[in-house]
């Protein structure tokens, strides 16, 4: 089913060879090179950037591999969640999730944040908890958007080929549903890149922490470190993720 | 949407709604949808009930015990949990009611059990809300919005029946026992100055961006590179992390007030409100120029043509077809920058600007819960009040000038 929708974004005209697949994560790689970034950062006089204690390639680490848990975790429970309430008889239920979503767009990510800390404790499990939450909003509004999004009459010839319900779901729905879905997928990865900075405040460490460190110290440099490297982690993740869902606005 | 050129090409069916609920679909079938909602909803407020509700600290950093409901009262919980079903099933009329009986309920009996296991501690001892509490209160209102969905047309207000009697509650002292409210009135009047200052940070950077993006907007529209080269920017800038770009704005700032000394006795360094208002009027430029940008090329071309063929000057193209035409998406932009600025607002504590941030860091620090809860509650309420506010203008709006596209 991959396959159909993947020849399907490539027939987007004027779909230009994505450069920054290639140069986002080379720029990133380069700035984890132990002493790269101090230098580059040394003629701006900002502060003082003394030897980073957990390497800033572990931080970068950390940080993915938050984001790619919250992900996976969003994943198994946003799509099977998106395809719950669009099942037909279920319309309070999709009314519900959709409230629910877009009350997840409103608050504001670092009082979803917070208020995970008096339930988890201090540490990571919090920013988890939150970078699922939140990640769960476009996955769960774009599947939503995309599997009613399928035109009835698809459905309807579908059923007329003799297809059962679960076969309609998996060979016609999904597929068309798909571009979407991604666009979603792709919507709270790279989002949730920027909340796990906050949830350096949570002590979840990543590269939130020389952002919070330098804000608190007063050490621009700092900062810039940590910008730096989580505003090309960001755009890392949005280039490769754009490969796989066609290029929409 | 992207997907809107899909819809509409299929036959007699009427093509599905894509994003909001249509009142209009409420057909024969929707009781037994509402009975899953509410079914959903006991599943919680039943968890909740055997759970337990307090947690009995000697003062707000110990570590306490956790207190269960006396049997007699979780048995009446375990009744009221199923009471909304349970109504929608025999008497559906009625069911708004039963729903707002579990809200109310949990509100009150977390007043009584705090009171009841405050007796006899001394001064210092805090009694907070625990698992069971949240569980069952977030049920009941999963099944007070179920019930909204019986009701229809003006009658829908009555699922908030509710919040008046919880209102008394608090103004009467019930919850005073609570260490949220505990922890409230110890603060008292700080805690004002810091709401009103979340607030004026939010209206000031939200007036300034809107001032600065207003005019950018209409100037970017009518040209065609301009605009693609701020809709490209806007979605670049928007997956940069928001901390990150509090960060970096305030790098050319205290840049700035580093080389010119004289700068800095004016109140512009790099940290402190100053800093917080640019990166945040930055931060809230963007949708407001993006959503002003697609609206206003939104128009259709047919409609400024025939506008143009009625003899309107450009400037009467302007005010009287584009503007209204436009406003219903520009003020999305405007709400979105809103309720992302309340967000950023409680971030912008971090670098000394005050708000309701300053009691979530305060809380983090000292690992005391209720203070967290008394910066993060309220900025969850205040986004999602300054979200149905801007809403509700929104359709004042649309209705006044015609809501077209």
């Amino acid at each position: 089913m991959t396959s159909s929708s993947v020849t399907a974004t490539r027939r987007v005209p004027g779909r230009r060879w994505p450069w920054g697949v290639l140069v986002w994560p080379a720029l990133l790689l380069l700035c984890l090179i132990p002493g790269v970034l101090p230098r580059l950062l040394a003629p701006l006089n900002l502060g003082e950037l003394t030897a980073f204690d957990p390497p800033l390639w572990r931080l970068t680490l950390t940080h993915l591999g938050l984001v790619a848990l919250a992900t996976g975790v969003v994943l198994l429970l946003g799509v099977p969640l998106a395809i719950a309430v669009t099942r037909p008889r279920r319309e309070a239920l999709r009314q519900l999730a959709e409230t629910l979503v877009g009350l997840g767009q409103t608050v504001p990510t670092f009082a979803i944040l917070a208020l995970a800390v008096p339930a988890l404790g201090f540490g990571w499990q919090p920013t988890l908890l939150g970078l699922i939450v939140y990640g769960l909003v476009p996955v769960v509004s774009n599947g939503i958007a995309g599997l009613l999004a399928v035109d009835a009459s698809a459905l309807d010839a579908a059923r007329g080929m003799g297809m059962t319900g679960r076969q309609r779901l998996l060979r016609v729905e999904l597929p068309l549903a798909l571009p979407i879905l991604l666009a979603g997928v792709r919507t709270s990865t790279v989002y949730n890149v920027g909340t796990a900075t906050v949830g350096a405040a949570l002590g979840a460490g990543g590269l939130g922490e020389p952002i919070i460190n330098g804000l608190s110290q007063q050490n621009t440099a700092l900062v810039l470190v940590g910008a730096v490297l989580s505003a090309l982690l960001a755009l890392s993740l949005d280039a490769l993720l754009g490969l796989f869902s066609p290029r929409n606005q | 949407m992207s997907t809107s050129s899909q819809a509409g090409a299929g036959g007699n069916k009427p093509s599905a709604p894509l994003l909001s609920p249509v009142p209009s679909v409420r057909g024969p079938n929707i009781r037994s949808d509402v009975l899953l909602v509410l079914a959903l909803a006991a599943l919680p407020m039943l968890a909740g009930a055997v759970l337990p509700w307090v947690l009995l600290r000697p003062n707000r950093l110990a570590p306490g015990d956790y207190l269960r409901l006396p049997p007699p009262l979780m048995a009446l919980m375990v009744l009221l949990a199923l009471l909304p079903i349970l109504s929608a099933r025999f008497t559906p009329r009625l069911t708004w009611l039963a729903a707002g009986l579990t809200v109310f309920t949990t509100f009150w009996v977390l007043g009584q059990q705090t009171h009841s296991a405050l007796l006899g501690q001394a001064e210092f001892a805090r009694a907070s809300a625990a698992a069971g509490v949240w569980l069952f209160g977030l049920g009941a209102l999963i099944a007070s919005y179920g019930a909204g969905l019986l009701l229809a047309g003006r009658r829908k207000a009555l699922t908030w029946v509710w919040l008046p009697a919880v209102l008394i509650l608090v103004w009467g002292g019930h919850l005073s026992g609570w260490s949220v409210l505990v922890e409230g009135r110890n603060e008292g009047p700080r805690w004002v100055q810091e709401l009103v200052q979340h607030l004026r940070l939010v209206g000031t950077a939200l007036g300034l961006s809107t001032l600065i993006g207003v005019p950018l907007a209409v100037w970017a529209a009518g040209r065609e590179r301009v605009a693609v080269t701020v809709l490209g920017a806007a979605n670049a800038i928007q997956t940069l992390p928001s901390l990150a770009l509090l960060g970096l704005l305030i790098a050319p700032l205290s840049a700035l007030s580093n080389a010119f000394p004289a700068l800095r006795q004016a109140g512009i360094s790099g940290i402190g409100i100053a800093p917080a208002l640019t990166a945040m009027t930055l931060y809230a430029l963007l949708p407001i120029l993006r959503n002003g940008v697609v609206a206003l090329r939104g128009v259709p071309v047919g409609t400024v043509d025939a506008a143009r063929g009625m003899g309107m000057t450009g400037t009467q193209i302007f005010w009287r077809v584009q503007v209204p035409l436009a406003l219903p998406v520009w003020l999305t932009g405007i709400r979105q920058a809103a309720v992302l600025l309340v967000g950023v607002a409680s971030v912008a504590a971090l670098i000394g600007a005050g708000g309701l941030g300053t009691y979530i860091f305060k809380g983090l620090q000292s690992a005391a819960a209720d203070l967290i809860l008394l910066g993060a509650v309220p900025a969850a309420l205040l986004a999602i009040g300054v979200d149905a506010a801007l809403r509700g203008l929104e359709l004042w709006l649309g209705r006044r000038f015609g809501r077209v596209g």
